[in-house]
This record gives C-alpha cells, structure tokens and sequence, in this order.
C-alpha cells in the first residue's frame, strides 16, 4: 500500500512542479527526460548488477533516428518515440551479448568504447547527423494531430510527463515480474542463479534491451520536444551524469531516478547560476559528501531498505 | 535394480598436468541414495561440479536420462533435473527466504522470462515455495532475508533450493559443512525424507551418517573410482579401511 503510494506520489509530483513553476516547463521537460533515462539505467545497474559507463549510447541512438525521422519527412511524434525505441532496443542486442559474457571491468570498458565509438561516428558523419553544430531542421508535428509543440513548452512538458510515467510503469512492471527477480538473483549471485535454471547471458541481454528501449523513448522526446539532436546527446559526460542522478537518488529504487535527476538537475541549474564556469566544483564536493552520509542515495534515506525486499 | 538415471563414461578432467578426475565411469539409478566418499583431494566437488556443468569435461560423456548433457550448460542441465548444492554456502543474500525458492519455481515452471507479469499473483508458486520451506523445516523463517539467518538454517535452505527445481537428481556437496554434528544428523534426517523420485548423490565426511544414510557408497581416490558398494562391503574392504578409514576417517 505505501509502495502504491510512492508510486502515485513519483506520477504526480511532476504535475506539482508544472503548476509551481509554470516558466520552467521546458527545464520540466528536461528533468523528466533525465529521470527516464536515469530509471532505464537502474534497471542495468540497480537489478541485474550491470556495471556500464555508456549508456548515453542508446539515449543518443534515439535521439537521433527520432531526431532524422522528422527532418527527413516523418514528424509524427508517437510513432518517432516507438521507431526510436526499437532502434535503440535492437542496439541492445549486440552490446547485451557483448557484456553478457564479460566480467565487471570488461563491462566498463565496452560500454564505455561502445559510446565513444557511437559519438565519433556522428561527429565524423556530419552529412547525416550536424556533427558538432547539431541536427537542425526538425520538424515535429502536432501531437495527436491536434497539439502543436509550442514554446512555452507546455505540450512538451505534458508529453515529457506521459513518456516518463508510462516509462515508469512499465520498469516497475519489470522489476516486479519473476523476470526482473531473476535479475536480481543474477546480480546477487551469477553462478547460482544458473545453477538453479536461469539461463543467465540470455536474462542479461534482455535487460540490456529492455533498458536501451526506454533509454532511447527518453532521447526521442528530448529531441522532438526541443527540435533539435546535439552531439552531447552521446557523450561519455552524459553517461556519466545519469549515472551520478541514479547515485544520488539511490540504485535498485526506481524511484531513485525521479528524485535524482531532479535535485541534480536542480542543483546544476542553481550551482551553474552562482558560477557558471565552476559550478562543477560544487558538485564535485556534494558528490563526495553524498559517499559519505547518504551512500545508499535519498532513497536510501527516507527508506531504508530491509534486506532487500522494496523497489 | 532401477534404470539408470546417470552415467559417465570415461569421464576426466585436467587442470594442467593434474588429473583431477580420471576415467570416472559411474551409474546412478533413479532414486538412488548415493554417497560419495574419499580423503582430501580425490577429486569429490570437481566430479560433482562436472555433473553439475560449473566445470566443463577434459573427455568422456555425461548421460542423464537418456540425454547427452556433456557439454550442456547449468541451466539446461538444472532444466533436465540435474540440479546441486554447494559445499559453501551459495545463496541470494538481499533476497527473502520464500523469495529465491519461488525464484527456482518460476525458473522451472518456465516463467522465468515473463517480464510484464506481476509476480505477487502467482500464488501457486509461492504456495509451493511454502511447502518446500515446510519440508526442510524452514516456514517460520519464510519472509526473513538470507542474510540475517543462522547458518544452519542456510545449509537447509540450500536443499530447499535443490530441491524447487524438482530434481530427478540432485548432487549435495557436504551438505553438513560448517554446522555442529548434533544438527548434521538432524539435517540429514531431511535428506533422507526426500521423496523416492529424488534421487541423491551426496559427499560427505562424516562416516557415521554416511554409513547410516547411503544404500550404495563410491570411492574416490586420486580421481579415480577405487571401489564401489554397499556401506557393509565398503566397511568390510581391507584396503579401504587402511587408506581412507584409517587416516582420521571417524572424526
């Protein structure tokens, strides 16, 4: 019943945010966007124990093919998310099987390798991708056919909050299916798991696509809600940051996500105000203080887990 | 005699130089209550990790149930009722006690891919999981995490986690390692309340509970099978005696 409860209140608090701060909608968006991707990692990371560094891979793969369809004639939003999905999904494999096999520092460094080659690739590609100036010329068209994007952002902050919740819905889905406890068992104990049935590889590269699909929903809509894919999209700095926003809001919580994402972007926004070239000293020492007081995250704060039976 | 459910032909492994099994060739029948014996070093858990698929085959062949499982991995193998326990402790530490048994259940219901479906509906599986947790004496313990509990308790819920893929055969590797003497013969009491379809091949040292709890005893040494037989003809054999008995064996 509680965990209904947070569930709601994780639903309902970006609605909160749009009626508090209606000139930040299109920060909203971003944030929510973030958050997604941030749930998507948790998957990989929080429950099937994946360590990975490049996970902007696929947030930028969906940026893109969502971000190509519409400049190269196919503006519709809904199904630009899907193809984007299922394009980032079918990335999944390959990088699935690869770390499927591979031990935690392996892992590392293919996902980080994956992700620099991915970002290069569009650098150097700049007839098709922009390159370093960006992919310009979108064309988004209306949603639903009715609402067109405007610049305030409120159709975007409206459509950023229905991908993340139906995002968020379905991760839960997942780690709540004898699917995603196979997951966990995998991360706990491999060897066991595959001494008690579970075909550990295959599990792996599922999670990899499962995740990579939702990871790349969460770069669609950034692209069509800002109109425009730049190349950082992809960046080793991304994977990073969606790391540290899952860090802060706690791994193996998919609530954690939502709450990470939003007091790192939060912070970002304050700290760049204060010093715009140095506010990533500020965050360097939250970061550490974080290690210190709350290594569990928020999350792991306000909820602290009794061996290990909450989401 | 029952049919056979396991055998090895020829079975060895090699790190290096080492044999560490040699030429095993062994039948185990369905519903056997096998023990496998020998000192220090005979090749015991490499043996029973080849069955089991942790470690592959140098050569020879692995057949259960008719089925050439050689060079299958754990979990096909786990699939086709083959399943083991681990000498340490080998668990899902953050998880409940009925939560990873149930984990073998869906796992062997072959719902273990459905990643959309609530698992908290499937009360069949958990139901079953209870039943086992019963069997080996562990309901009250059902909705602690494994972390917390006693070790003894730990050795248990290792066989009830056998046991959920409902095994044809199921490989106990020193089952009693690490818990006083007093409970071992409790726990074994357990194993031996298994059901007949299960059959059982376990290591064990402590030669009382071998000699009360095994109908038929391998001997390994130096990864070959030395003799094979009853309790009374293993107790009765001469060299067996000298080599194995005779070094410490009723400790």
């Amino acid at each position: 019943m509680t965990r209904r409860l947070a569930a709601a209140a994780c639903i309902l608090a970006p609605l909160c945010y749009a009626i508090a701060l209606p000139d930040y909608l299109v920060f909203g968006s971003q944030i929510l966007v973030m958050a997604l991707l941030a749930i998507s990692l948790d998957l990989l990371v929080g429950y099937a124990g994946i360590a990975t560094l490049g996970h902007a891979a696929f947030f930028g793969a969906g940026a893109y093919v969502a971000g190509l369809l519409s400049v190269h004639g196919w503006g519709e939003p809904l199904t630009g998310v899907l193809v984007a999905a299922c394009a980032a999904g079918a990335l999944g494999i390959p990088i699935g099987l690869l770390t499927a096999r591979s031990g935690t520092l392996a892992r590392l460094m293919i996902t980080l390798g994956i992700a620099v080659l991915l970002y290069e690739t569009a650098n150097r590609a700049a007839g098709i991708t922009g390159g370093a100036d960006g992919l310009q010329g979108m064309e988004v068209w209306p949603l639903l056919g009715v609402f067109d994007f405007d610049l305030a952002g409120k159709i975007g902050f409206a459509y950023a909050w229905c991908t993340f919740v139906l995002g968020f819905i379905l991760a839960r889905f997942v780690v709540k299916s004898p699917f995603g406890l196979s997951l966990e068992a995998i991360r706990d104990n491999p060897l066991r798991a595959a001494g008690i049935g579970i075909p550990v590889k295959g599990r792996l590269t599922a999670a990899f696509v499962i995740s990579a699909a939702i990871a790349g929903a969460a770069g669609a809509v950034l692209a069509q809600t800002t109109q425009v894919v730049a190349l950082n999209v992809l960046s080793v700095q991304l994977s990073a940051d969606v790391l540290v926003i899952l860090i802060f809001g706690g791994i193996g919580r998919i609530y954690g996500g939502l709450i990470g994402a939003a007091l790192y972007m939060g912070a970002h926004h304050w700290m760049s105000g204060l010093s715009p070239v140095y506010w990533q000293f500020w965050l360097g020492l939250v970061l550490i203080a974080c290690a210190f007081l709350a290594p569990s995250g928020i999350m792991g704060l306000m909820a602290p887990r009794a061996g290990g039976r909450d989401t | 005699m029952s049919p056979t459910l396991l055998e090895t032909k020829r079975l060895s492994k090699c790190f290096g130089v080492l044999r560490a099994v040699d030429d095993v060739s062994i039948t185990i029948p369905e519903g056997a209550r096998y023990a496998l014996i020998g000192p220090n070093g005979a090749g015991k858990t490499t043996l029973v990790s080849m069955l089991s698929g942790a470690l592959s085959s140098t050569s020879g062949d692995i057949t259960f149930a008719g089925v050439d499982l050689t060079s299958a991995p754990m979990h096909i193998r786990v699939r086709h009722g083959l399943a083991r326990t681990y000498q340490i402790t080998s668990l899902f530490p953050r998880l409940t006690v009925r939560e990873q048994v149930a984990l073998a259940v869906f796992e062997r219901d072959g719902m273990g891919w459905k990643w959309l479906a609530p698992r908290n509906r499937m009360t069949a599986q958990y139901e079953e999981a209870s039943c086992l947790l019963d069997l080996v004496k562990l309901g009250a313990d059902a909705d602690l995490p494994v972390g917390g509990l006693p070790y003894g308790k730990q050795r248990l819920l290792e066989i009830a986690l056998g046991l959920a893929a409902r095994p044809r055969l199921l490989l106990l590797d020193e089952p009693a390692a690490g818990i006083p003497s007093t409970q071992s013969a409790e726990l074994f009491e357990v194993i031996d309340a298994l059901p007949a379809s299960t059959a059982i091949l376990f290591i064990e040292h402590d030669m009382d509970l071998v000699f009360r709890f095994a109908k038929k005893i391998i001997v390994l040494m130096n990864g070959q099978v030395f003799m094979e037989g009853t309790p009374s003809e293993i107790a009765g054999n001469a060299s067996v005696r000298q080599i194995y008995l005779g070094e410490g064996g009723h400790d």
